[in-house]
């Protein structure tokens, strides 16, 4: 089930509850405060009439010696009595009086229901919740009641309890209409809330990963409000980048190895198709009787099982770049190039060229992978005896260790011989490249070595090279 | 605030060292209103601008004692403002000040506009104001109706041809005549004010009119004017018969039933504030001529009681503390 239905089914009961509890309980309350209220209002009502039109004359007459004089007595209590006849527009309530001097009820024509005489005569009263309440036929109504002794009068103001009724409902409908509004507020507020903090935080995130899976990786994810989720954003758009990179690097290693897998098939079938064609010419010779070309026929393919176990060599040697598992120790950069001296000259010493090794630097203890900077020298040496310039009388080859910059190492293999042509700069590095295969039958991973080497270094290669002789740079970073 | 509070200060030093200003008052007759008009009009006078120096001349009721003594107190000018208490002394003040850059104030005056003290449509009056001293004759003749509400009165005017009273009673009976229950009988009598032995015979007249009519009537009525100021009207008359309005608050005392007159006391504060907004400097034509703005209702209860008549609660509510017994 989606997030939102769930959501909306959690979230709506409590939405409607709650604004259907307040309102229940408000109604209560204001029912119970009506009551009061009115009561208060009536009594207020009845206490200001009595004070306007009943005491204000009786003051007056007392004030001017008139209240001994029963025509002004009489004539002032038939004024009172005009004045409970009237009406009184924004309240519903009115006045009854009981003259117990003449035991009459005095009232407002037509605002008591049927037959008011008989109706005042078995008048009831009671107490309703707190609430004084007077039966008078039919109706019910909240009283008031005030003695006026002076003029021996009772004054009731009544209130009907139908038009509190009628109140209430108008107030209950008007509860009912807060709790709507207040429902329908909570609601779209909600609604908002939970459309800009997961809603729209969640699609996105939905949909970024949705892209992932198939890897399309290029669109940025950004989420920044709430945090947590700028959190979760952030995580996923580092995992999408490092993602994107792998993926480069790993489309880009497929190629290597697919480029890597078809040269060296082919590399080792052409040996190896050539040595067994030659094995059949050994039988052919061997039964013809013809030993001197059988012999020629074996020493060259004695020739191609060396060419294929160097190929072998070297791919094994390439293999190795990343497989090494050598821990940094110390070494003598002196003794890494004895080494290397001993082998090439045991290797090349018909070659006759003249190898040159110059250590310039101040602490000639290397800490480092050893295996690693042997085989970077021997391998730029080595080409650079392969492909000496046999035009030119001497060729040289130069290796040159320093360290000016102590916090690097430089390392320096030049020679003067062929060069590399120009329009091959660019695949100096690139594996089975070789540029002038008529001076050298060598698989040409030589510099692809050297440079998977250099990069686990951490180091840096170039290169300079004219028909005068070519200069490789390299410099990787002393460890401490 | 403290520059203004200085400027005040300089304002009142420069007033009080300048020249007293003169005020005459002249009184048509000293009857008790116009008497009272002139103390409380003294009084807030001399409360507003205790500078002022008043005179006070009794004219008797008589317009050549009246005129005689404005033009000898004009020839030396002796006198910066006029205030004229009653009809005849606004009427001779007006005649002898025309053009004579004196303001003149009037007071206790019933018909401003019948006595010609109003502009009109000429300017000849453009230096009097004043406060006219009448009450709505609908509301003397609504309490009548609310006192004794349908029933039939027959009312008694005994008056002079004092111009004051001639008004009266012309508006009193076009008022009557919407009240179907009161009916009016009058008799006029000729105002003679040549001396006080002519204005005694005229108070004579009317007191044997008065008897003449007794038997068509059931009250007698004060209209405005000398006649129904004098003490001696109310006891007089009711030998005769009941008055029913009396011309002021002494009158009530003596034994009328009610009057509604403006309060002398508010009509003199309101007076004494006109003239001090003239000396001043504003022009007498700048102050509207208007009645004064608050009236004084008083009954006579036991007058009531004896005739049979309750007084509404409404009415002895208004009447406050002039309620007599």
């Amino acid at each position: 089930m989606k997030l939102k239905y769930l959501l909306f089914i959690i979230f709506f009961p409590l939405m409607v509850l709650g604004p259907a509890a307040v309102g229940l309980i408000a109604y209560q309350f204001i029912e119970r405060t009506t009551f009061e209220k009115l009561t208060l209002l009536n009594d207020m009502h009845t206490t200001d009439f009595i004070g306007l039109h009943v005491e204000s004359r009786n003051q007056t007459l007392i004030k001017n010696k008139l209240d001994g004089y029963p025509s002004y007595v009489n004539a002032y209590k038939k004024e009172v009595l005009l004045e409970v006849k009237q009406s009184y527009e924004h309240y519903d309530g009115s006045f009854l009086i009981f003259d117990k001097t003449f035991d009459k009820w005095f009232y407002k024509e037509g605002y008591l229901k049927g037959d008011p005489q008989a109706q005042l005569s078995a008048i009831g009263f009671d107490i309703i919740d707190g609430v004084n309440v007077v039966k008078i036929g039919p109706e019910r109504y909240i009283y008031s009641k005030h003695v006026f002794s002076p003029w021996g009068w009772e004054i009731y103001g009544i209130y009907p309890l139908s038009m509190t009724s009628g109140l209430l409902h108008e107030i209950g409908f008007a509860v009912f209409w807060v709790c709507a509004f207040i429902l329908v507020l909570l609601f779209v507020i909600t609604s908002f809330i939970y459309r800009y903090l997961f809603l729209n935080p969640l699609t996105k995130i939905t949909q970024f990963s949705e892209n992932v899976s198939m890897l399309k990786l290029d669109n940025k994810l950004e989420i920044e409000s709430p945090t947590e989720f700028a959190v979760l954003s952030r995580s996923l758009e580092t995992m999408r980048v490092k993602l994107n990179d792998n993926l480069e690097k790993i489309e880009a290693a497929n190629e290597d190895l697919s480029e890597f897998s078809y040269r060296t098939s082919h590399d080792l079938k052409s040996p190896l198709t050539a040595s067994k064609q030659l094995a059949q010419y050994v039988l052919e010779d061997i039964e013809s009787g013809n030993l001197q070309e059988a012999t020629s026929s074996v020493e060259r393919i004695f020739n191609q099982m060396s060419k294929l176990e160097s190929l072998v060599d070297d791919v094994l040697s390439l293999t190795r770049v990343d497989l090494v598992k050598e821990r940094d120790e110390f070494f003598d950069i002196h003794d890494l190039l004895d080494e290397v001296t001993a082998k090439v000259n045991a290797f090349y010493h018909a070659e006759q060229c003249v190898l040159t090794m110059t250590v310039d630097m101040d602490d000639t203890k290397i800490f480092g992978q050893r295996v690693r900077y042997k085989q970077i020298i021997e391998n730029l040496v080595s080409n650079s005896f392969k492909y000496k310039d046999v035009a030119k009388k001497q060729c040289f080859v130069t290796v040159t260790m320093k360290d000016n910059d102590h916090d690097r190492i430089t390392l320096e293999v030049e020679d003067n011989g062929v060069g590399i042509p120009t329009a091959y700069h660019h695949q100096v590095y690139d594996m089975f490249k070789r540029f002038h295969p008529q001076l050298s039958s060598g698989s040409g991973l030589g510099l692809a070595i050297v440079k998977k080497h250099v990069d686990k270094l951490k180091g840096y290669i170039k290169f300079e090279t004219s028909d005068q002789g070519t200069r490789f740079t390299i410099q990787i970073k002393r460890n401490e | 605030m403290i520059i203004g509070r200085f400027l005040l200060m300089c304002l009142l030093a420069f007033a009080l060292n300048a020249e007293a200003r003169k005020i005459l008052i002249v009184e048509t007759l000293q009857v008790p209103i116009v008497t009272t008009h002139t103390k409380q009009v003294i009084t807030h006078l001399q409360r507003l601008d205790n500078q002022l120096e008043i005179e006070v001349f009794d004219g008797k009721g008589q317009s050549a004692i009246i005129a005689a003594h404005i033009q000898e107190k004009l020839a030396c000018r002796c006198f910066d403002l006029l205030i004229a208490n009653g009809t005849l002394a606004a009427k001779i003040g007006k005649k002898l000040l025309a053009n004579q850059g004196i303001p003149m104030v009037f007071v206790t005056v019933a018909d401003p506009e019948g006595a010609g003290l109003t502009m009109g449509d000429n300017s000849s009056s453009h230096f009097i104001t004043g406060r006219a001293y009448s009450v709505r004759r609908g509301t003397k003749l609504e309490i009548v109706n609310q006192l004794f509400k349908n029933d039939k009165v027959n009312i008694g005017i005994v008056a002079t041809t004092y111009p004051a009273a001639l008004t009266d009673i012309r508006r009193i009976e076009v008022i009557a005549k919407q009240y179907k229950n009161i009916q009016l009988t009058k008799k006029v009598i000729e105002y003679q004010d040549v001396s006080n032995a002519s204005l005694d015979d005229t108070y004579l007249a009317a007191y044997q009119a008065a008897s003449a009519i007794q038997s068509q009537v059931d009250f007698f009525w004060s209209v405005n004017g000398p006649l129904s100021e004098k003490s001696e009207f109310v006891p007089a008359m009711s030998i005769l018969k009941p008055i029913l309005y009396g011309a002021n608050i002494r009158s009530v005392q003596q034994g009328a039933l009610f009057t509604v007159i403006p309060d002398p006391e508010w009509t003199g504060k309101e007076i004494a504030k006109i003239v001090v907004k003239i000396l001043s400097g504003t022009p007498a034509s700048k102050i509207e001529i208007r009645s004064a703005s608050k009236n004084i209702l008083a009954f006579n209860v036991k007058t009531a009681t004896s005739l049979g008549v309750v007084i509404p609660f409404s009415l002895l509510k208004i009447a406050g503390e002039h309620v007599y017994h």
